[in-house]
């Protein structure tokens, strides 16, 4: 049991990020690894506020709102050029490693290398039913869910979350419907920066942070994202909880050595036998041909 | 005849004639095939002699390209036999394949088996290799090279350099046949339309291809064009004796059918076959009055058809109402050119080396309906004056505002409507959210069923009506470009089409475009 | 001067890490991730047979030669299948698995070296000694890189025979168009296996020189950082043709030479340096998508 609740949590945290990805990834179908970056460095923008004696929320916000504005700059600065010189995927996804290289540096080098922590002392421990959980396991699970629920209506019922997954189906016809495609990439961006800061803080408040983490976190985000199906806002969720739970499993069974090694033998298989992953449809063949 | 005869280099050289003393090259027998539970070929079987010239014709979406695909092993039949004795081998391939066959890699269904056994093909967009010359595209098909081997390239420099060198020579001897000595280290995406698909045909001659299959040959091609492949087919199919099969247009069916011994027609994932020596039926492109009559029962007006021929053969005809309801200039198009690449889309090569550009005009109220054949680039000049790609150069007005080079919402808040013609529904929306998107108020009588249901469980049809309903039936526009709008529709729908068509008339100017004639669509 | 012949040691590891890499991104139209690991296959085989098997230069490193060719196909046969962004994700899954395998065959009660700690894990291998070929040590640095760079020479007219060869002229019109290609009767996934077999051989023997000049090997070799500063070197130099990857090469190799002369402190130097690389990709994709001297384009 509590490899499966310890599963879900992480899977929580995969979640967030990987719908960050999503989230810049199907309305815009640029690969935007540049999250690595600011997931490496929203912790730091929260670290520095508390040290500085601020309120934790006030610095916990203004990490999310600093992780938004640097997606909001790849975007402005980097794909949005790119876009208009039509630039192939190929072009996007190396521009995305550089921007993820530039951030991730510029952070190690204002914050150092060592890792840090963002709460001090032991985290009060709570036992419910059996299971033992820290206080930051609830704090992330509690959030994730709430963020989640918050994204997951919004994009349902509101009528900007329509539109927004109208121009993840199909940007052409959405511009040709009179819609700025330009406006609502960068709302996608923003968006994007702010699930994967928020997945960030989560993280680091858990199990600390430095500044190299980010590019390792964003891959297994998208590794969920491929599992889950990546043509979907729902695929993240099944991807990301099958994720934690499979790597929870794998430190139960195995040990924490081999996570890496079943994480991306998940991938390949799934990559081989349901390339569209667990919600993905089949696609008319002829499209290849 | 022109200088573009071509000589065989490939397997003609040796003298045995492959496939002599039996009946037939090629014997397909119930073929299916179905893509997401829609079925486009059912149990076609079908027999090719050799020496054959076969031409296969279809309207849009019937399959013509899918059968085209699972004979040339670029598609896996559901179901059927396909049996090969072009190169005097027997080969038998069975759908779906026993188990046992999965098995090995090498014994697959594929193009370079099916290529091996002596078909080729050219493709509807050419694709010769962009970033290889013209000599190298020829060479690189030369089958059987041992140089192509990796260790052989290194341990014997000497023996691959000359036989490498044979082949190029062999290689600048086809390209000086057709016609494009001098140039064969121009790349392949530098030479005219006509030129490359010439290269593209004796590419796969180069490869060995005792039967070849050629998708739309003359599409897109001006008349000097069309004698060039045309004589290049005749000297195929008379002197070499080889096995074509022809898929065209309709526009362009009356050029091939003299040299066409069979005619192949598709319908309802069905095969009819003809011998032309006994009935030979030809669709004539249509005229002024069918194309009058049939506006006048779609939208319920009667008025005078004006008659533009544009350049590259396409026609562009005005229904505009009785003279004293004209309306002003609402869509004004001036000197406009448009390339795609490297390549001139719209507009002319004009003498001097300058492109002529197209010019035209639309007022409030007319119906202005562009016939235009497969490849001529209508959907390019729709693009170009939506916003989605930027014209070279020329002048767009929107009800006398400047739009070119604006990007495709401002195009659309200007009051441009572009209704593309595939592509154009937002597959996971259902009909309400699209609805509610695209600010539709008056829902189509017809559609109200629909409105709970995901977009991409409904039909073709339904899918259109529903597009056509976004793209019309929200707020104020002043011109409406429709893309083969008329595609997919049962009468029902076509009916409310027109009906449609007739209020958004009152305000605006419609253009549909449709491939080649009318003659077609009912 | 021992300056000098360190940094020709380099340059000879960096041109033939940029020219195998520069088969499979400019004639193959693949991006992949996975090099780094087949770079430490060849490290790791050399210094093994050298330590254990007592094994000399040629053949300890045409050991990881064979292995890494053999390796080569868990990256060439699924690229039978995939393109584009799914391709570049296997190869990054066959990188993290390589890396995985090197940290994790580890087991501390035992050797180095024996079948349950071949690698030493975390680490890693030292005193790799110095190459000795037909019974000459090459122990100083004018010989060391006298032998990278007569290496890189040698793959050098390696790559440009085969390049240049009907086999290079197939490779290009299977990137080009493939469906085109295998219409023509090409079997183009076989031409694709020997490309990326020669690739990775060949990146192994740069693999083998580095190992037996530092002498000490770790995981760290296999690390997807790796795989990024051998993908720079081809995006900036340019792929698709012969002279891109060597410019490429010569370019990274530059950069943190350059930092050293600017006297930024060590620390400082390093997040510098890679930084410099990220913002070199990001500038060549908007401003040269084809690098400074290559022909192809990243698709």
């Amino acid at each position: 049991m509590q490899v499966v609740a310890n599963g879900i949590i992480t899977g929580l945290t995969i979640v967030v990020l990987a719908l960050g990805f999503t989230a810049a990834y199907l309305p815009t179908r640029v690969f935007h690894l540049a999250l690595g970056g600011i997931y490496a460095a929203a912790p730091f923008c929260a670290w520095t506020c508390l040290r500085l004696g601020w309120s934790p929320w006030f610095a916990l916000g203004l990490a999310v709102l600093a992780g938004a504005g640097l997606s909001l700059a790849c975007e402005a600065a980097n794909h949005a050029l790119l876009d208009r010189k039509r630039a192939p995927s190929g072009a996007h996804l190396i521009a995305s490693l550089g921007a993820y290289i530039v951030i991730a540096q510029a952070t190690a080098m204002i914050w150092g290398n060592e890792p840090k922590v963002l709460r001090t002392g032991v985290d009060a421990v709570t036992t419910i039913g059996g299971l033992v959980l820290t206080r930051a396991q609830l704090m992330a699970a509690a959030v994730s869910i709430g963020v989640l629920a918050i994204f997951y209506v919004w994009l349902r019922f509101s009528g900007l979350g329509l539109r927004f997954r109208a121009l993840a189906e199909n940007s052409v016809e959405f511009a040709l419907r009179g819609y700025n495609v330009r406006r609502l990439r960068l709302l996608a961006f923003g968006i994007s920066g702010v699930l994967c800061s928020t997945s960030s803080l989560l993280v680091a408040n858990d199990v600390g942070f430095d500044a190299h983490g980010g590019l390792h976190a964003t891959i297994l985000a998208v590794v969920a994202v491929i599992i889950g199906g990546r043509r979907s806002f729902y695929g993240p969720l099944v991807g990301g909880l099958l994720l934690g739970l499979v790597r929870s499993g794998a430190v139960w069974f195995f040990s924490a050595r081999w996570q890496e090694a079943v994480t991306f033998l998940l991938l390949a298989l799934f990559l081989f036998f349901r390339p569209s992953g667990l919600l993905g449809r089949k696609g008319r063949m002829e499209a290849d041909v | 005849m022109a200088p573009n005869m071509i000589a065989l280099t490939g397997r003609s050289a040796n003298s045995t004639k492959p496939g002599a003393g039996y009946p037939w090259q090629l014997r397909a027998a119930g073929i299916r095939k179905a893509f997401g539970g829609q079925t486009v070929l059912d149990g076609i079987s079908l027999e090719l002699q050799r020496g054959e010239v076969v031409l296969l014709r279809g309207a849009n979406g019937s399959g013509k390209t899918t059968l085209l695909n699972v004979l040339t092993g670029n598609l896996v039949p559901d179901a059927g036999e396909i049996h090969l004795l072009t190169n005097g081998s027997s080969e038998y391939f069975r759908f779906p394949a026993k188990w046992w066959r999965t098995l090995n890699p090498f014994d697959h269904f594929s193009p370079e088996r099916v290529c091996r056994e002596g078909l080729g093909r050219s493709w509807q967009d050419i694709r010769l290799f962009p970033t290889l010359t013209l000599q190298d595209n020829i060479a690189v098909a030369t089958p059987a090279q041992a140089m192509e081997n990796p260790i052989w390239a290194l341990l014997r420099p000497s023996r691959s350099t000359k036989r490498e060198k044979q082949n190029l020579t062999a290689a600048r001897k086809v390209l000086a046949e057709l016609g494009l000595a001098g140039r064969e280290m121009s790349s392949g995406d530098k030479v005219s339309l006509g030129q490359s698909k010439r290269v593209a045909i004796a590419r796969a001659v180069q490869a060995g291809a005792r039967v070849l299959f050629l998708d739309e040959p003359l599409a897109g091609l001006d008349a000097n064009g069309v004698s060039e492949i045309m004589g290049l087919l005749r000297k195929l199919a008379q002197d070499e004796k080889m096995t074509l099969v022809i898929v065209e247009h309709v526009m362009n069916i009356r050029r091939i059918v003299d040299l066409a011994t069979t005619v192949w027609t598709l319908k309802d994932g069905k095969l009819e076959v003809k011998n032309v020596g006994k009935k030979a039926t030809v669709h004539r492109a249509s005229n002024g009055h069918d194309l009058q009559s049939w506006a006048a029962e779609l939208t319920g007006m009667r008025a005078d058809v004006k008659n533009q021929r544009l350049p590259g053969g396409a026609i562009l005809s005005t229904i505009a109402p009785s003279q004293d309801r004209q309306g002003e200039i609402v869509l004004k198009v001036e000197d406009l050119v448009v390339h795609r690449g490297r390549r001139l889309v719209i507009g002319i090569h004009g003498e001097d080396g300058q492109h002529r550009g197209l010019s035209f005009a639309l007022r409030r109220g007319d119906l202005a309906i562009l016939q235009a054949p497969n490849g001529w680039g209508k959907t390019t000049l729709l693009e170009a004056l939506a916003g989605l790609i930027r014209p070279t150069y020329g002048r767009i007005e929107l009800s006398g505002r400047e739009i070119q080079g604006q990007t495709p919402w401002e195009c659309a808040q200007a009051g441009l409507s572009l209704l593309q013609a595939r592509d154009h529904v937002f597959p996971s929306l259902t009909v309400r959210e699209a609805f509610r998107l695209t600010h539709v108020t008056s829902i189509p009588e017809g559609l109200t069923h629909l409105l709970n249901k995901r977009m991409s469980s409904l039909s073709g049809g339904e899918k259109q009506s529903v597009a056509t309903a976004c793209a019309t039936n929200s707020g104020a526009f002043s011109v409406a470009l429709l893309d083969e709008p008329l595609s997919a529709l049962d009468m029902a729908s076509l009916r409310s089409f027109g009906s449609s068509l007739r209020n958004h008339l009152k305000d605006a100017a419609v253009l549909i475009a449709v491939p080649g004639s009318l003659g077609e669509l009912g | 001067m021992s300056y000098l012949l360190h940094l020709l040691t380099y340059l000879g590891i960096y041109v033939i890490m940029a020219m195998s890499l520069n088969i499979i991104i400019g004639y193959c139209g693949l991006l992949t991730l996975a090099h780094a690991g087949y770079f430490a296959v060849g490290s790791y085989a050399y210094a093994l047979a050298t330590l254990k098997l007592g094994w000399g230069f040629l053949p300890a490193t045409g050991l990881g030669v064979g292995v890494a060719v053999l390796l080569s196909l868990a990256v060439s046969l699924p690229a039978w299948r995939f393109k584009g962004d799914s391709f570049v994700l296997l190869s990054l899954s066959v990188q993290a698995l390589f890396f995985s395998l090197f940290y994790n065959w580890f087991d501390a009660s035992e050797e180095p070296g024996t079948w349950t700690n071949l690698t030493n894990g975390p680490f890693g291998l030292a005193n790799i000694p110095r190459p000795a070929i037909l019974g000459i040590e090459l122990d100083t640095p004018g010989s060391m890189a006298a032998l990278s760079l007569a290496s890189a020479v040698a793959c050098g007219i390696l790559s440009w025979r085969l390049l240049s060869s009907p086999w290079g002229r197939l490779l290009k019109a299977m990137r080009d168009d493939e469906l085109a290609a295998r219409g023509l009767g090409k079997n183009t996934r076989l031409a694709r296996v020997q490309a990326f077999a020669i690739a990775c051989g060949m990146v192994a023997v740069a693999g083998a020189i580095y190992a037996s000049y530092v002498s000490y090997i770790d995981p760290n070799t296999a690390s997807l950082d790796a795989s990024i500063l051998m993908l720079s070197m081809v995006i900036v130099g340019g792929a698709g043709n012969f002279r891109g990857p060597l410019v490429g090469a010569l370019i990274l190799l530059a950069i943190p030479e350059a930092l050293r002369f600017a006297q930024i402190p060590q620390a400082a130097a390093s997040s510098l340096r890679l930084m410099a690389y990220g913002l070199l990709l990001i500038l060549m994709m908007h401003f040269r998508p084809q690098g400074l001297a290559g022909d192809y384009r990243i698709e």
